[in-house]
């Protein structure tokens, strides 16, 4: 078999392979973009650009926030997130459009679509579609769905646009009459019904739909000071949430856009993409391509190389031959509820007492927040009681050990015993 | 006010780790990292509270057991103790859990908290580890704790005891015969392993509380008798072993033969300008000796062993240490004489070879030497680091028990033969040795005291 072709059309342009940096600061400027796209990126979507930049004053700092997994914030080694409050592009709107006409004309092969963020104003939306599309974008992204508030006196453009229906079908429209551009749209998580507004988007003409944004979120406190994080002069206020701890969230909001029937439009992925598998997962629940960010910012651009390597990889073992072969491939095993799945499958916890390293970790799990089912022995051993085991896999998930603990069918193991 | 508190200003690179080192802690379901520290830390829990970022929280769980945790997050040979059966060592390695207890308590001092042993409102209920089994003891009838209790020697033992009495209400008086307080702290383990500036600032807080008489020996001068009539209701033995075992071979009288000690604590040999030398021994006195005369500007410096790499009792590291300095080994070799010079001064040793025999009574393989097979090396100085012993004929004129080996003898308590006399640390016996052992034994020896004057008085009632 060849070598799997990684490439995929989106928007109407041929990609290379589906990854794309996603609007923020991995995006910010053309020296940047270049870096990654000389890495293997198959193009990108700008930091949002928007009219406020051109004020004079400064960014907040800092502007973010670790957010530790299963220890403060600022201690844990296994930062599960990252906050942000008010990243902008520190240069004017006209330069920036400058500098990525400018990559555009060098890198004619790479994806690049301006992101645009302004007001519920149809003048400045078309102004800046304008400029987009004279610095020669082959996409423009509408960021409906940025948490922080933009634009003079906090009145917020992004956030409360894309919360409406008939808001989002209306700036649509207006950026499209400005543009022969596809327009992408850039949904937030925070509505109640997010197929709603992907079908208004479509109705205003949208191409394609970016989901999702950062997730609304307070980051944390400094119990040493009693300050929030990020502390800015002894307060904060609320970040935007992004990386692996919004990815099921994320995937949550592809299924709901994905298993939307009347929705055409093609749908690019964004939120927690930390390697491989995650981005895959994304290609198989429905997304063409798929956007990052806050892995690149813990790791740099590097991470192309395991994005790609292991998508090429994926693909040659189970036999995809393109990307739009995978393309949603698994949307079928994906039930609408939890209610329609089988009871029939009943399991057993097995553990492999070669690999066992006698932690306990499964035990203490089994016995506070499951069946009881496992015992251990003061020689550090560990036995499931099949008779109690009720196969929720609880224990499989604390074991430190791959593949110590085993889930086989329970009747299997009954068989003769009763 | 408090005593100031010292803190070394650059940080070793375990210990900048240590967070993500915490988080590597499996958070084992009876874990055994708490059977193998002797003072009864609850090391689970304090990795589990440096883990989520609680330092204050982990410095406090250290150090209400053990009021030397600073101390011994420098130099406690964890390998062989709370690391020794850490489950994390099946994933390929243990945690260092000597370097998180530093750094807890580094962090927590940093941040302006003192020793949390002294601090802390009130005794915490003691954990104590025989024998790798934990037990729990809350000292009952504290509120009726009164009298006066002699401490015998301000090593880690003597200090601990004397904190844990005066904690429970007792007036403590301890009597200590140099003029430095610390034992082998202050009188032994060199300042490359753990910072005089620490040590220094850690005793200072320690002995606040005791009233210390500093330059008077237990023994002829104050013996039970005397202590007795001051109105001491009981006495905690805690001396050390400090009489230095030393071969007879010829030429020991010559110029340049010294003993550990000698180099350890004392300063003139730096000055002779010596270049090579032999230490005699292999234990870990004996590594700390070496390093000690390398640092000091001593080229050669060679390690003399009776047996093999087998039967080494020096800890892993130290000796890794050692030999990455640069010292010379040499195994299975006898020393048989020195050699002087028409000045009277050390000029070689000469050492016969040697084979395994059989096992002797202990189990343990005898090493003889072997005829005709010998080799000189050109040294100018020569060091015994054979081990030590007790001052057994002190205790014994007190009417104090001490067994073949110069120990002595306890029951479970630490309560020797004599009524109201306890002994722990050092001085009784093999399989001791460690700072938090005789930390361990300080507690055991404190709870132990206070009951029996509890019973004491009961009785008396
Ligand atoms: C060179 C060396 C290196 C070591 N390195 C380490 C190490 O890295 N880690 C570790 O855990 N342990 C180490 N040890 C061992 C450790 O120091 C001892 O096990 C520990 O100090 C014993 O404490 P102790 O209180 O029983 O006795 P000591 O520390 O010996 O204290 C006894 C005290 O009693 C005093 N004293 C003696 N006789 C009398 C008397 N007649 N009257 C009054 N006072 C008296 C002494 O002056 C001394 O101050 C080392 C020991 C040596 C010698
Ligand atoms: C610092 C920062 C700034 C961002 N700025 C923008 C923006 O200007 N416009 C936008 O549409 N999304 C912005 N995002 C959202 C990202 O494009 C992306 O949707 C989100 O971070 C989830 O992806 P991730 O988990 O890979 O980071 C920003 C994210 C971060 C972390
Ligand atoms: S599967 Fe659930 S019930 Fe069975 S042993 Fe594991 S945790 Fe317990
Ligand atoms: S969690 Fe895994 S390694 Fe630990 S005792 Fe259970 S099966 Fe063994
Ligand atoms: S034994 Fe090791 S891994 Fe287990 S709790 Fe103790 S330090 Fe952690």
């Amino acid at each position: 078999m060849s070598r799997p072709d990684l490439k995929v059309s989106f928007c109407g342009f041929q990609c290379e392979n589906p990854f794309l940096l996603a609007a923020s600061p991995v995006s910010r400027f053309g020296e940047m973009i270049e870096r990654a796209f000389r890495m293997g990126w198959a193009g990108a979507v700008t930091k949002s650009v928007s009219l406020a930049q051109d004020l004079p004053d400064h960014s907040l700092s800092p502007r973010f926030a670790g957010i530790g997994l299963g220890g403060s914030g600022l201690t844990a080694p296994y930062k599960g997130g990252l906050a942000n409050i008010d990243f902008r592009i520190d240069q004017s709107v006209e330069k920036t459009m400058a500098d990525y006409a400018l990559l555009k004309s060098r890198y004619p092969d790479k994806f690049l679509a301006i992101s645009l963020k302004a007001e519920f104003d149809q003048k400045q939306w078309q102004h800046l579609a304008g400029l987009a599309t004279a610095a020669g974008a082959d996409a423009i992204e509408l960021c409906l769905s940025c948490p922080d508030p933009c634009g003079e006196g906090g009145s917020c453009a992004g956030g409360s646009i894309g919360q409406n229906p008939q808001s989002v079908k209306e700036v649509v429209t207006w950026v499209q009459s400005a543009t022969y551009l596809p327009v992408m749209v850039k949904l937030s998580a925070h509505v109640a019904n997010l197929a709603a507004i992907g079908l208004a988007a479509q109705e205003g003409g949208a191409a394609a739909l970016t989901a999702i944004n950062t997730l609304k979120s307070i980051s944390g406190i400094d119990l040493a000071t009693l300050s929030p994080f990020p502390t800015i002069e002894g307060m904060s206020a609320a970040a935007g949430l992004s990386g692996a701890a919004i990815k099921p969230i994320a995937q949550f909001c592809l299924d709901e856009l994905a298993g939307e029937p009347s929705l055409q439009l093609q749908l690019s992925a964004a939120g927690g993409v930390t390697c491989a598998q995650d981005a895959i997962e994304f290609l198989l629940l429905g997304a063409r391509t798929v956007q990052v960010t806050t892995q690149i910012m813990l790791e740099g651009y590097g991470l192309i190389e395991d994005l790609r390597d292991g998508l090429a990889a994926f693909m040659e073992k189970h036999r995809f031959r393109t990307v739009e072969e995978l393309v949603g491939a698994i949307r079928p095993k994906l039930a609408r509820s939890s209610k329609e799945l089988s009871r029939r499958q009943q399991l057993i916890a097995q553990i492999d007492a070669d690999l066992c390293i006698g932690c306990g970790r499964c035990y203490l799990a089994c016995r506070d927040g499951a069946y009881q089912a496992i015992e251990f022995h003061p020689d550090r051993t560990v036995r499931v009681d099949s008779e109690k085991c009720a196969g929720c896999g609880l224990c499989r998930i604390t074991c430190p050990v791959p593949a110590a603990i085993r889930f086989t069918a329970k009747e299997e193991h009954t068989e003769g015993s009763a | 006010m408090p005593p100031t508190v010292s803190m070394p200003n650059s940080m070793p690179p375990r210990l900048k780790g240590a967070y993500w080192e915490a988080a590597r802690c499996l958070r084992c379901c009876d874990p055994p990292c708490n059977q193998g520290c002797p003072a009864g830390i609850d090391v689970a829990r304090f990795i589990r509270q440096l883990s989520k970022g609680d330092v204050s929280g982990a410095a406090d769980t250290i150090e209400r057991d053990n009021p030397f945790g600073l101390i011994c997050g420098w130099i406690c040979p964890s390998e062989v103790l709370c690391q020794k059966d850490c489950t994390a060592r099946k994933l390929g390695r243990a945690i260092d859990i000597r370097s998180l207890q530093r750094f807890a308590i580094e962090e927590n001092r940093r941040a302006g908290s003192s020793n949390r042993f002294l601090t802390r409102p009130q005794l915490a209920e003691q954990r104590i580890v025989v024998e790798g089994q934990v037990k729990r003891e809350a000292p009952t009838n504290v509120a009726a704790s009164s009298g006066l209790v002699a401490v015998i020697g301000s090593g880690p033992a003597g200090l601990t005891c004397g904190l844990i009495l005066v904690r429970l209400g007792y007036r403590v008086e301890l009597w200590e015969k140099t003029d430095t307080i610390g034992g082998r702290l202050s009188h032994g383990i060199p300042s490359f392993r753990l910072d005089s500036a620490v040590l220094r600032s850690e005793l200072e807080i320690l002995a606040s509380p005791l009233i210390i008489h500093r330059s008077r020996a237990f023994g002829m001068e104050l013996g039970l008798d005397d202590l007795r009539r001051q109105g001491c209701q009981a006495v905690f033995l805690a001396t050390g072993k400090w009489r230095e075992n030393i071969p007879e071979i010829p030429g020991n009288q010559l110029i340049g033969v010294s003993t550990a000690d000698q180099i350890l604590t004392q300063e003139d040999w730096k000055s002779a300008g010596v270049k090579s030398a032999a230490v005699v021994g292999a234990g870990n006195a004996a590594m700390d000796v070496a390093r000690s005369l390398l640092a000091e500007g001593v080229e050669m410096v060679h390690v003399l062993y009776r047996r093999t790499p087998k039967e080494l009792t020096s800890w892993d590291e130290e000796r890794e240490e050692a030999w990455q300095a640069g010292v010379i080994f040499h195994l299975l070799c006898l020393p048989v004489a020195l050699e002087g010079d028409s000045a009277g001064r050390v000029r070689s040793i000469v050492c016969a070879r040697t084979a395994p025999g059989p096992l002797d009574s202990s189990g343990r393989r005898s090493f003889r030497a072997v005829e005709g097979y010998s080799f000189e090396l050109p040294v100018e100085m020569v060091v015994y680091a054979l081990g030590y012993g007790t001052d057994c004929a002190s205790l014994e004129s007190q009417g104090i028990w001490v067994d073949e080996e110069g120990f002595v003898r306890v029951n479970e308590d630490l309560a020797t033969n004599v009524d109201g006399v306890f002994a722990g640390g050092d001085l009784i016996g093999k399989g001791r040795g460690t700072v938090v052992q005789a930390v361990a034994d300080g507690k055991r020896a404190a709870l132990s005291i206070h009951q029996y004057l509890s019973r004491e008085r009961r009785q008396g009632e």
